[in-house]
């Protein structure tokens, strides 16, 4: 209980920093969109995009701008040396964990949010808004893994040099399970004949992924980030 | 390594022989029905067609000999004249060389096309292999230097340490 | 302090200084013993003709890269709850053979993906497993190259995170329809005899060659440790 108000503190005053100065939330979305622009003009042919290849770019462009997020979000921790403060805290670790994991959670549900659409509109050939519910599930577990992993360790990558280099080095090979349920579900969703069935079995299998790494990373989360 | 080369050409060889072989025997079979049945009338040089000529021009007024008919009358001259049945039989035997030849130089070209595919393939097994010691000798190398330099640098350290230490004293 | 660290590692030294020679030669003996059982002994295998010969360096390479993976995740799993510095040098050493073990399998499964279905690549998924698994375990040798001395607990991180997504990919890549598949399933059940004889042989071979590696790389870990632990002495000394 008193973990979970703990949790809750944390992710208040993450948000409140946040938007104070707004300033992860509009480099990442533009960024985002920055992305959906240069992925839609770079790679159609004879003016047409494979609807196939729409969960890929989706999935990249979450991948990338969710990255400048929460390299930028750790940092913020760092400069005045207030992730130690937070580990020092009474409040326990797992609890600022958790607050900053939903934390990261939001701000790539943001990008999302944001990607998404923009992707709809632009490639109109790949349906990927026909399917609000599972899509708005997909989204909401990929963010969450994404979340949960990414905090671990860019809260690990703090007490390392070249972070911001190693930071996505680190993160995607562990997250490509993630990415590969995500983009097949996708897939299954947004084609001209959507396999329903198909979609559940992999937003499943993303959920199994995102349980599994939750309680490996509260396990490990303490003896990776303290001193 | 080529043993083995060899023991898949000798198994590869035969059995694609065989196969060619019962192709051209089945070639062979109709072009030789219908040399015996053709030489009497169309082809044949005139030394050969000459006694048979003489026979069936005896009787003119038959304008349309059946198959059958002509099948008699061809054996009739054959069973007749033995040198000139023998001789139809060596003919036939030369076709026969030429065939046996021409199926030969299929095998040949059916060796060469596995050859090639075997050496195709030892090509591969060759690269697969050479990769597979170069990353060993590689890392080998590596860990070598790696380990000497390490070697030289704790031997610099600890004398200087104990220099540094004995100093202090 | 220093002189009682350095007296086992020394002493350990002197052990593996005849073992890694023995596994080396055990490995020698047996790689010259495979090569005759597998060009001379075994028969040329049915459809993949000659080109079957990359299969058991390639899947003995592969064994011994998810050896070594297991090596490194649970060495590090104990070091991040031990804090025992001499499980990351396990750990070290696991990661970096498996880098070369995986490089040898990517590059072999290619030149056999070139001369089954000539073609370079192709999404197997054995093959595809291999690729992603492997990348986990450069991302941990670039941590640990890069990251400084205190990444070490984070790469300890990457490398049991990575090791729990195996599952996952494996499952995966098997559920996805993007891939085809080369139908190598049970290969190894359906190999005759002496084929079997010749791959397990190369198995054990390589087993040999990957712990005389292995011990080689967590000496020199050991001896990267001591520089360190010396550096610091001697900073204490004021000599550097």
């Amino acid at each position: 209980m008193n973990t979970l108000r703990c949790a809750i503190t944390v992710l208040r005053k993450d948000l409140l920093v946040e938007l104070r100065s707004r300033e992860i939330i509009y480099t990442a979305i533009f960024f985002a969109a920055l992305l959906v622009v240069i992925f839609t003009v770079a790679l159609p042919r004879d003016g047409r995009v494979d609807d196939r290849m729409a969960p890929g770019m989706l999935w990249a462009t979450i991948a990338f701008a969710g990255t400048i997020g929460l390299g930028r979000a750790f940092d913020r921790e760092r400069e005045d040396d207030t992730m130690r403060a937070l580990l020092l805290s009474p409040a326990p670790r797992l609890a600022v964990f958790l607050g900053k994991a939903v934390a990261i959670t939001m701000l790539i549900l943001l990008v999302a949010a944001v990607a998404t659409p923009l992707f709809g509109l632009f490639l109109t050939s790949a349906r990927l808004l026909d399917h609000p519910l599972p899509l708005v599930v997909l989204l909401v577990l990929g963010a969450l893994g994404f979340g949960v992993v990414g905090s671990v360790f860019a809260a690990a990558l703090l007490r390392v040099r070249s972070r911001d280099v190693l930071l996505p080095i680190v993160l995607y090979p562990i997250l490509i399970p993630l990415f590969f349920a995500a983009t097949n579900a996708t897939l299954a969703l947004c084609v001209t004949d959507p396999n329903m069935a198909k979609a559940w079995y992999w937003i499943s299998l993303l959920a199994g992924y995102d349980g599994v790494f939750l309680v490996l990373s509260l396990w490990l989360f303490e003896s990776l980030v303290i001193e | 390594m080529f043993k083995a080369l060899l023991v898949f050409l000798f198994a590869v060889v035969p059995a694609s022989a065989a196969i060619a072989g019962n192709g051209s025997d089945a070639a062979a079979a109709p072009t030789a029905s219908a040399g015996s049945a053709a030489a009497p009338t169309a082809s044949g040089s005139a030394a050969e067609a000459v006694p048979v000529a003489q026979g069936e021009l005896a009787q003119p007024p038959q304008p349309a000999p059946s198959p059958a008919d002509l099948r008699a009358t061809c054996a009739a001259a054959l069973n007749a004249n033995p040198t000139f049945a023998n001789d139809l039989l060596r003919q036939l035997d030369e076709k026969k060389v030429v065939e046996l030849a021409k199926a030969q130089e299929a095998f040949a070209n059916v060796q060469v096309e596995a050859g090639a595919r075997v050496a195709k393939n030892q090509r591969h097994v060759i690269m697969a292999y050479a990769v597979m010691w170069v990353a060993a000798a590689v890392f080998v190398l590596f860990l070598w230097l790696r380990q000497r330099a390490l070697r030289s640098q704790i031997d610099v350290l600890r004398s200087d340490l104990a220099a540094a230490l004995k100093d202090n004293k | 302090m220093n002189s009682q660290n350095n007296q086992p590692t020394g002493a350990r030294g002197s052990t593996a200084s005849w073992l890694v020679p023995l596994l080396t030669l055990l490995a020698a003996v047996g790689f010259a013993s495979c090569v005759w059982m597998v060009f001379v002994v075994t028969p040329v295998a049915d459809v993949l003709f000659f080109n079957q010969k990359i299969f058991y360096f390639h899947v003995a390479n592969a064994f011994m890269l998810f050896l070594s993976v297991f090596v490194c995740g649970f060495a590090s799993v104990v070091f991040l709850k031990k804090r025992d510095g001499k499980w990351d040098d396990i750990a070290i050493a696991g990661a970096e053979v498996a880098v070369m073990f995986g490089l040898v399998v990517l590059i072999t499964g290619s030149i056999w993906a070139k001369a089954a279905w000539d073609v370079w690549w192709k999404w197997e998924k054995r093959l595809t497993m291999s690729l992603l698994l492997w990348l986990v375990l450069v991302a941990y040798v670039i941590v640990r190259r890069f990251a400084g001395a205190s990444a070490d607990r984070l790469a300890a991180g990457l490398a049991v995170f990575g090791c729990v997504g195996i599952p996952f990919i494996y499952f995966m890549v098997e559920k996805s329809d993007n891939h085809p598949q080369a139908g190598k399933e049970g290969v190894v059940a359906t190999l005759a005899t002496d084929m079997k004889l010749a791959f397990w042989g190369s198995v054990l071979t390589f087993f040999f060659w990957f712990v005389a590696l292995l011990i080689s790389r967590i000496h020199s870990a050991r001896a990267e440790r001591e520089v360190r632990e010396l550096r610091e002495s001697a900073m204490d000394a004021g000599v550097l």
